[in-house]
């Protein structure tokens, strides 16, 4: 199976917590370095893949 | 030897930390008003499932043991204890008020997932060509593809919010391109009310038929650690 196939499974739910694991740890959380994006060079292409979608979101409402 | 960061904290937390990714020993680094949670570490490891898992591993912890902390992103490595007072000084008051803001409180997250059938025409589709070889018919059906989704969209988030608006103290709404997953909700709840959050959440799914509803957490609040940080 592809990585971007992983990837669309992974999306339709077969691992929904690790869809979590990936979006928060690897894509939200305080940035304390610049370095985190090159610290993430050697990301394993399904994650690369996840978290890229993840990214692509667009904050549709921030409410408190 | 570099310094992996996990976590802010308000005030050192009466218990042990615990150990790091690695099995490194944790200690509490004095940052300004701010307390970051560290282990050395030569290098930032590789991503994995396992040492996400480590990373969110440590972070509950932190939560677990402190009425408030925020968690640090994976892979925030720098060179010395002194670097990370230099890279927070600038946001110390939005993180304290972030720290206020997540105290006594966690994090549920909802999926919200077109249903296949309503996709059925669009994964018949060859796979987009480059964007500047579209032509009328694909830029019509990629059209098509948006506002079907934005309509699921749209409606799952009308029926959920509201459904959902007694149990939470802040939200982040993240709409996605990528069907099936059209949205992410984030949200932040008072400690033990998950499984009263996640009963709402499926009550109200069970209403809906252009989508499929997935309810995860509680996590730590890694979507509101960087509220108000610029």
């Amino acid at each position: 199976m592809t990585s971007r196939a992983q990837a669309a499974h992974l999306l339709a739910e077969a691992d929904a917590s690790l869809l979590d694991l990936v979006d928060n740890v690897l894509t939200k959380g305080v940035v304390i370095s610049g370095e985190v994006i090159l610290g993430l060079a050697n990301v394993d292409l399904v994650y690369l893949r996840l978290s890229a979608i993840l990214c692509a979101a667009d904050r549709i409402r921030t409410t408190r | 030897m570099s310094v992996y960061v996990y976590g802010l904290l308000a005030a050192t937390p009466p218990e042990p930390l615990g150990v790091g990714i690695i099995g490194e020993p944790l200690r509490v680094v004095k940052c300004g008003r701010l307390l970051a949670v560290a282990g050395d570490m030569a290098e930032v490891p590789p991503v994995s499932a396992t040492t996400l898992r480590e990373h969110d591993r440590v972070v509950r912890r932190l939560s677990a043991i402190a009425d408030a902390a925020l968690p640090v992103r994976f892979g925030s490595l720098v060179d010395d204890e002194s670097e990370i007072a230099r890279h927070l000084e600038s946001a110390e008051e939005a993180l304290e008020r972030a720290l206020d803001l997540v105290k006594g409180r966690e994090q549920m997250t909802v999926r919200i997932y077109q249903r296949e059938e309503n996709r059925a025409r669009e994964e018949q589709r060859p796979p987009e060509p480059a964007r500047a070889d579209i032509g009328p018919g694909a830029r019509y059906l990629h059209a098509r593809r948006r506002a079907s989704a934005q309509e699921a969209r749209s409606a799952a988030l009308a029926a959920l919010l509201p459904a959902l608006a007694t149990l939470v103290s802040a939200e982040h709404i993240e709409a996605h391109e990528t069907p099936p997953l059209v949205a992410s909700i984030h949200h932040l709840v008072e400690r033990g009310r998950g499984a009263a959050y996640t009963a709402a959440v499926d009550m109200t799914a069970a209403g809906l038929d252009r989508v499929r509803v997935v309810v995860g957490g509680p996590w730590p609040p890694y979507a509101f650690a960087s509220e108000g940080v610029s």
